[in-house]
């Protein structure tokens, strides 16, 4: 029985043996090709970044009379005859101010002068040219990678070093009337206008934004448009940026003022009410506040919309801001005296100056150019106040910022639904068309008061 | 021996004593033998010394007198009575003296403060020109001015109290108070600016302006009391409700439209509330007709 069992563990541990040098085999062969590969794929990135280096250049604003930058992003060769890509944020000081701010490239050292010569503030895209012949041109790709594919991004974050970002490439967003590649990658400051590329090295799209307060979320314009952007280049038309600025933001005002019609036409509920229901490129938010059982004096109710990408303009001021919002709320214990109080913070904001923040910029609309009245409803007994504050947007012919409020008691008295609109950058055509569009959106249905 | 006597405004007796000494002291120091705690009396506030002939001299900020058997003095809303009882004789000579009040340099931080509510006034104003790049300026140097002030008084108020080991009268802490209250709902902090009732007749700036107005009024009538003790009460009443107006004059302006058709002040270009509920609504076709005017 010993000399068996003897046997036996001899047997298993023979076996065991010979199962775990096996084990260790397959593994260390696993691993040489795992490291194989890595050295590889490190190998190929290697050879990518020494391929695409010598077309990425610092671009920069500097004011008359400095050499050191006051700004600066990343540009990259897109033609042999000195054209260079960059975001449009990057000179839009110089196009704003073009004898206060210039624009020049660092070549090895040197500050050279490139001027603008063409813009696209819809997708933040601008080329500029300098008297400079280049050996290397990034190839653009018109089509799109693979999500779950690698990327990698070039640029110089933070005025360190020229750096090499490996991202995921997670498909093209609909942000309102922008397509937006999402990437997961940390792109930094200064890495702006800097190409993100596939695993070929071809150009798949411009890097643009990040989000601040999230992990590696991060945006760039897909390569497409500036494709587009460089065939119009080649038409010859002479360049007027500010015309260029006007026609493109009528573009963007139209697509946008649609996405918001069409809301109109849908319904979606808050407690019974309806409200208008928005396509997903507009992000919502809802909230409640209040309850019956808490012994609340008000039940609260919000329903926010908006676009999360404004359109960059300058520093100070952005376009294609669009907040829809939504309250409706219910008197639970409120006396009707301190309910009338209540609801009249809303319409008394076009007594004071309106002003609203949009990120870190404020809107502010003057009194003299805001009209409160009371509007007669079908589907209301009692009338809806109603709300318009304006402000023209200088240097341009027609276009305004728009903040319009609306007010109607419901189920008498008891409801109170406020909607409010915030526009920035719209036509007097497009406001007066959402207006209509407000005021015709019946929030109940015909006979249910 | 010196007896002294005080009694208040109301000419209630609050304190007797009876000094066998030849120096005596009167004041809110603790040092003092006759303690008066009160803002309006200083620290020293009266020193009286016996004369070798047993006649008594007072000495205060602005006064040196002597008296025989018997003072009677009026100062800072107190009636002191000094009884000289070694001196006493069958024909009491009955002195009164009206003194200077001093009680302005004690109540300096509360008139700074005083000051500081028109500072707020003139900074409401400027406020409603807040599109003017000069106003903006003037009222941001406003707003640290009044913040400093603001912040000076109340401290200073609070350490005031704290040396004074918390006696005094129910006026400071209401003035604390109001102080406190006042720079917590001009700031709107936690939301507070919606507790001044407008009932929907004035807005809310109008119902702010009336609310700084009454505590105008309301610290007037109070310091007038006691820097003015002598001054009747009709006439402070009828200067604190005139300057009362006064503050609420720009509300009155706005009926008062200038050469251009333009009101005065920015923040009541459009009339009070009940003016617009007064109105008869309109169609949504005239609404968007009036909308395509505002473009102009």
């Amino acid at each position: 029985m010993g000399t068996h069992l003897h046997l036996k563990l001899h047997f298993i541990s023979h076996w065991t043996l010979v199962m775990i040098l096996k084990l260790l085999l397959t593994l260390s062969q696993a691993s040489l090709v795992i490291i194989l590969s890595f050295s590889v794929e490190a190998a190929e990135k290697n050879a990518q970044f020494e391929k695409i280096r010598p077309a990425l250049f610092q671009v920069k604003t500097i004011t008359p009379g400095q050499e050191e930058k006051r700004s600066y992003g990343t540009g990259f060769v897109v033609g042999k005859n000195g054209l260079l890509a960059t975001n449009f944020h990057v000179v839009a000081e110089h196009i704003w101010k073009p004898s206060k701010y210039k624009i020049v490239i660092d070549i090895q050292g040197q500050n050279i002068e490139a001027k603008v010569v063409a813009i696209d503030i819809v997708n933040d895209l601008a080329i500029i040219q300098v008297q400079q012949k280049f050996k290397t041109v990034l190839k653009l790709s018109p089509s799109a990678i693979k999500q779950g594919q690698s990327a990698y991004s070039y640029g110089l974050p933070e005025d360190l070093d020229w750096t090499v970002v490996q991202g995921v490439y997670n498909g093209v967003l609909q942000q309102g009337p922008y397509q937006l590649i999402h990437l997961s990658s940390p792109l930094n400051p200064g890495m702006s206008g800097g190409p993100t590329t596939n695993t070929a090295g071809e150009v798949v799209g411009i890097n643009s934004s990040g989000r601040l307060r999230s992990q590696e979320i991060s945006f760039a314009v897909p390569s497409i448009y500036l494709l587009d952007l460089l065939k119009n280049l080649k038409d010859g038309k002479p360049f007027e940026p500010i015309k260029k600025i006007e026609i493109q933001s009528q573009i963007l005002q139209d697509k946008m003022t649609k996405i918001l019609l069409k809301g109109f036409q849908n319904k979606k509920k808050i407690h019974e009410i309806d409200i208008p229901k928005f396509e997903k490129s507009l992000r919502c938010w809802g909230n409640s506040s209040g309850s019956r059982n808490e012994n609340s004096l008000i039940l609260n109710n919000t329903d926010i919309c908006q676009i999360e990408n404004s359109l960059f303009i300058d520093g100070e001021r952005s376009f294609g801001t669009l907040k829809v919002e939504f309250r409706l709320d219910e008197n639970l214990k409120l006396n009707p005296l301190a309910w009338g109080h209540y609801k009249a913070q809303t319409y008394a904001k076009t007594e004071s100056i309106v002003r609203y923040f949009v990120k870190d910029s404020a809107i502010n609309f003057l009194k003299e150019k805001c009209l409160r009245r009371r509007v007669i409803q079908t589907y209301s007994p009692e009338p809806a106040i109603l709300g318009t504050c304006l402000q023209k947007i200088t240097p341009f012919h027609d276009l305004f910022d728009a903040y319009i409020f609306y007010q109607i008691p419901l189920e008498n008295n008891v409801k109170s639904l406020t909607a409010e609109i915030l526009l920035s950058g719209f036509s007097e055509e497009n406001i007066q068309k959402i207006t209509e569009a407000l005021l015709k959106y019946s929030f109940l249905k015909k006979g249910s008061e | 021996m010196l007896k002294v006597e005080v009694f208040d405004s109301k000419l209630n007796l609050i304190e007797t004593k009876i000094f066998n000494f030849s120096e005596i002291f009167i004041g809110r120091s603790k040092k003092s033998d006759l303690i008066l705690i009160d803002p309006a009396i200083s620290r020293q506030h009266l020193h009286l010394s016996q004369n070798k002939d047993g006649t008594y001299i007072i000495y205060g900020k602005n006064i040196e007198i002597s008296f025989s058997a018997y003072y009677e003095l009026k100062d800072s809303g107190y009636t002191f009575k000094f009884h000289n009882l070694e001196l006493i004789s069958d024909e009491i000579t009955q002195e009164t003296s009206f003194l200077i009040d001093q009680s302005a340099a004690v109540f300096k931080t509360i008139l700074s403060s005083f000051l500081l509510l028109i500072v707020f006034l003139i900074l409401d104003i400027y406020l409603d020109f807040h599109e003017t790049q000069l106003a903006k300026r003037i009222s941001s140097l406003l707003y640290i001015f009044a913040f400093g002030f603001g912040l000076t008084t109340f401290f200073s108020l609070i350490s005031k109290a704290i040396v004074h080991q918390f006696q005094f009268k129910k006026f400071l802490y209401i003035h604390i108070l109001l102080i406190a209250a006042f720079i917590f709902i001009y700031h709107n902090y936690f939301g507070l600016r919606w507790l001044i009732p407008s009932f929907g007749i004035l807005n809310y700036d109008e119902a702010f302006l009336l609310f700084n107005s009454l505590i105008v009024l309301f610290y007037f009538i109070k310091l007038s009391k006691i820097l003015f003790p002598q001054v009747i009460l009709k006439i402070r009443v009828s200067i604190g409700f005139s300057l009362f107006i006064l503050c609420l004059l720009p509300i009155a302006l706005k009926y008062f439209p200038n050469k251009n058709g333009h009101r005065y002040f920015q923040f009541t270009i459009t009339p009070p509330l009940i003016k617009f509920f007064e109105q008869n609504p309109i169609t949504t076709e005239n609404y968007l007709l009036q909308q395509k005017e505002l473009f102009k």
